[in-house]
C-alpha cells in the first residue's frame, strides 16, 4: 500500500475534521479496477486492512481509482492510515485485506485508544 | 497577502469583503478557517482565558525534567527563534517534521553538497522539470502554474507548449503525471537512479533502459534542469549519496538543480535557524549538545523519554504512526495552534494562536531558501511569538 495526499482532503482537514467528507476521504482505499476484481471487490465494499508492519487493522471503503498504482492500493494521509504505517516508512507498507462489511473506522475510534497519563 | 497554506507561500492573495482571491482550495480553506474558527484556551480540562493558559504552560515547563519542543514549521521565524531559545534555556530537546521528511534533502543543500536554486529562477529559466515522488497537483496546487510548467518565464516565453518539458517519476499515475510529457513509473527509486547514472556515463543500465535513455537524452538537450524531490523519493532512498551522485552526473550534462517538495510553509526556516544556532537542522538535544536520531521527536516518544511537550502548530497525534503518537498522551502536552485538532483533544494546555499571514506577521523561508516577509492582516488573536516570548521570559 502507498500513502498519498489529496487536495480535497487537505481542504476539508482545514475546515472540519469531524465532517462526513473528511471521514469519507480518510477511510477510503483506492484500487484499480483490475485489482479490485482479483479480490472480488466492488465500489463501496468495506474491507479490513491489517498492516504487516504492526498488525493494526482498519475498516475502510473501497473505491475504484486509476490513480492507484497497479497491483497496489492507496490511502490518503490521515490519522486513519497512520494506524498502519511504521516510522521507517511513512509512505509504503504491506497489508492484508479482506471483505468484512459493516461500518468504516472513524477517527474517534482511534482517539478512544489513546490512554491518558 | 501571503498564503501560508503550503510551502509555495503564494504572495498574490487578495482578501476582499470576506472573499479570497487567487488562492488554491487549500489556501482558501486555511484563510476561511482563520476567519471562522472559535477556539477556546484550556488548562487541565477547564476553559480559561489565554493568559491563564500561558501561566499553566509555564508552570508545567518549569516543573519538567525532560522537556521537548516539536512542530514550529507553520510559524514565523521570530517565533521559531524564541522556541529555540526556550529549548536552550531548559536544556530541552527540539525537533520538527523535517526529521521525518525533507530534512535529509535540506541538509545537503545547506552544506552545499547539492546545488539548489530559487523558484523564480525555475520560472524564468527552466526548460526541463522533473517531479520525483511528488504530486504538486495535490500537495502544492499552484506550484505548476506559478513556477514550473505553465508560466511564461523571462527566457521561456513559449511556455509549456514549446519551451518546457515536464517529466514525472512516480510509483503511480498521479494527477501531476497526467499533465507531464513523460511519466516513468518505478517500483524501485534507487534502481532507476542507478540506471540514470549508468546512461549518463555511457553505460547500459540493468533496468529501465528505454526510460533512462529517453530522460537523459532530454536532459542533455536542456539548458536548465530542475528536479523536485517529494516524499516518494525521500522514502525510496536509503542512501542520499546515490541521489547526490545522480545530480553530479546531471550537472556534467547541463545546468541542473534540486529543490525539495516540502509541504510546511516554514520548515526550511526552522532548519536554517537551528543550523545557524547549533550547526544542526533538527533532532537536537541542548542537554547533550548534539543532534542524533535518538533525539528525534518520534524516538523520544518511543522511549518515553520526555515528560512535557510543547507542540507548536502541528498535529502529531494525527500525523505520526499510532504506536508513537499514542505515547504523546503519556506526557504533559502544551499545544499552541490556531484551531482544534486531534492533538488538542489530548492536550493538557491548549493556547489558540493566530494563523501566520493572517493574524501574525513576520518572515518565513520558502522551501527554496527565499525569505518571504508578510504583514498581519488582522490583530485580534494572540500570536505564537507572544506566547513563546511570555514562556521564554518566565522560565
Amino acid at each position: 500500500m502507498i500513502v498519498t495526499r489529496d487536495v480535497f482532503h487537505s481542504e476539508v482537514r482545514e475546515t472540519d475534521k469531524e465532517s462526513d467528507s473528511y471521514i469519507e476521504l480518510s477511510a477510503t482505499l483506492y484500487m484499480r479496477e483490475e485489482d479490485m476484481k482479483k479480490f472480488d471487490l466492488g465500489d463501496g465494499d468495506v474491507v479490513e486492512i491489517t498492516s504487516t508492519a504492526n498488525n493494526n487493522s482498519l475498516r475502510v471503503s473501497v473505491k475504484n481509482s486509476n490513480e492507484a498504482p497497479p497491483g497496489k492500493a492507496m490511502m490518503v494521509n490521515s490519522i486513519l492510515v497512520n494506524q498502519l504505517v511504521s516510522i521507517e516508512n511513512l509512505k509504503r507498507f504491506k497489508a492484508k485485506i479482506k471483505k468484512v462489511g459493516g461500518n468504516v473506522t472513524r477517527p474517534e475510534d482511534i482517539m478512544a485508544k489513546f490512554e491518558r497519563k | 497577502m501571503i498564503c501560508t497554506g503550503c510551502a509555495c507561500l503564494c504572495d498574490d492573495i487578495e482578501l476582499e469583503n470576506g472573499k479570497v482571491h487567487n488562492a488554491c482550495i487549500k489556501g482558501v480553506a486555511l484563510i476561511k478557517k482563520a476567519q471562522n474558527t472559535h477556539f477556546t484556551p484550556v488548562a487541565d480540562g477547564r476553559k480559561v482565558d489565554g493568559e491563564k493558559a500561558i501561566d499553566e504552560a509555564i508552570t508545567k515547563i518549569q516543573n519538567s525534567e525532560n522537556f521537548a519542543i516539536y512542530g514550529l514549521d507553520t510559524v514565523p521565524l521570530r517565533a521559531q527563534q524564541i522556541a529555540i531559545d526556550i529549548a536552550k534555556k531548559t536544556e530541552g530537546y527540539i525537533d520538527d517534521a523535517s526529521s521525518l521528511c525533507m530534512g535529509v534533502f535540506v541538509e545537503e543543500i545547506l552544506l552545499e553538497r547539492i546545488k539548489s536554486t530559487t523558484l523564480e529562477e525555475v520560472r524564468d529559466r527552466a526548460d526541463f522539470t522533473l517531479y520525483w515522488g511528488a504530486d504538486p497537483f495535490n500537495s502544492h496546487p499552484r506550484h505548476i502554474s506559478r513556477f514550473t510548467y505553465y508560466p511564461r518565464g523571462q527566457f521561456r516565453q513559449k511556455g509549456w507548449e514549446e519551451d518546457r518539458y515536464l517529466a514525472v517519476v512516480d510509483i503511480r499515475e498521479s494527477y501531476t503525471s497526467k499533465l507531464a510529457k513523460k511519466i516513468i513509473m518505478v517500483e524501485n527509486d534507487e534502481e532507476f537512479i542507478q540506471s540514470l547514472i549508468d546512461v549518463a556515463n555511457g553505460n547500459t543500465p540493468s533496468a529501465y533502459l528505454r526510460d533512462a535513455v529517453e530522460l537523459i537524452t532530454r536532459i542533455k538537450k536542456s539548458e536548465f534542469g530542475v528536479m523536485f524531490g517529494g516524499l516518494g523519493l525521500r522514502y525510496g532512498l536509503s542512501d542520499i549519496g546515490l541521489l547526490k551522485n545522480l545530480l553530479d552526473e546531471l550537472n556534467n550534462l547541463t545546468e541542473f538543480y534540486f529543490i525539495p517538495m516540502g509541504c510546511h510553509p516554514n520548515m526550511r526556516g526552522f532548519n536554517e535557524l537551528l543550523f545557524a544556532s547549533v550547526g544542526e537542522l533538527n533532532s537536537y538535544s541542548f542537554r547533550d549538545g548534539i543532534r542524533d536520531s535518538t533525539f528525534s521527536f518520534s524516538s523520544l516518544l518511543t522511549k518515553e523519554q520526555i515528560d512535557t511537550i510543547l507542540i507548536v502548530g502541528a498535529d502529531p497525534v494525527a500525523s505520526l504512526p499510532f504506536e508513537i503518537a499514542s505515547k504523546i498522551a503519556k506526557a504533559n502536552v502544551i499545544l499552541l495552534d490556531p484551531c482544534p485538532s486531534y492533538t488538542s483533544k489530548i492536550a493538557d494546555v491548549v493556547i489558540p494562536t493566530s494563523v501566520s499571514g493572517i493574524g501574525a506577521g513576520g518572515e518565513m523561508i520558502r522551501i527554496d531558501g527565499k525569505k518571504i516577509k508578510f504583514e498581519a492582516h488582522s490583530l485580534e488573536e494572540i500570536t505564537d511569538e507572544y506566547v513563546l516570548k511570555r514562556i521564554e521570559e518566565a522560565i
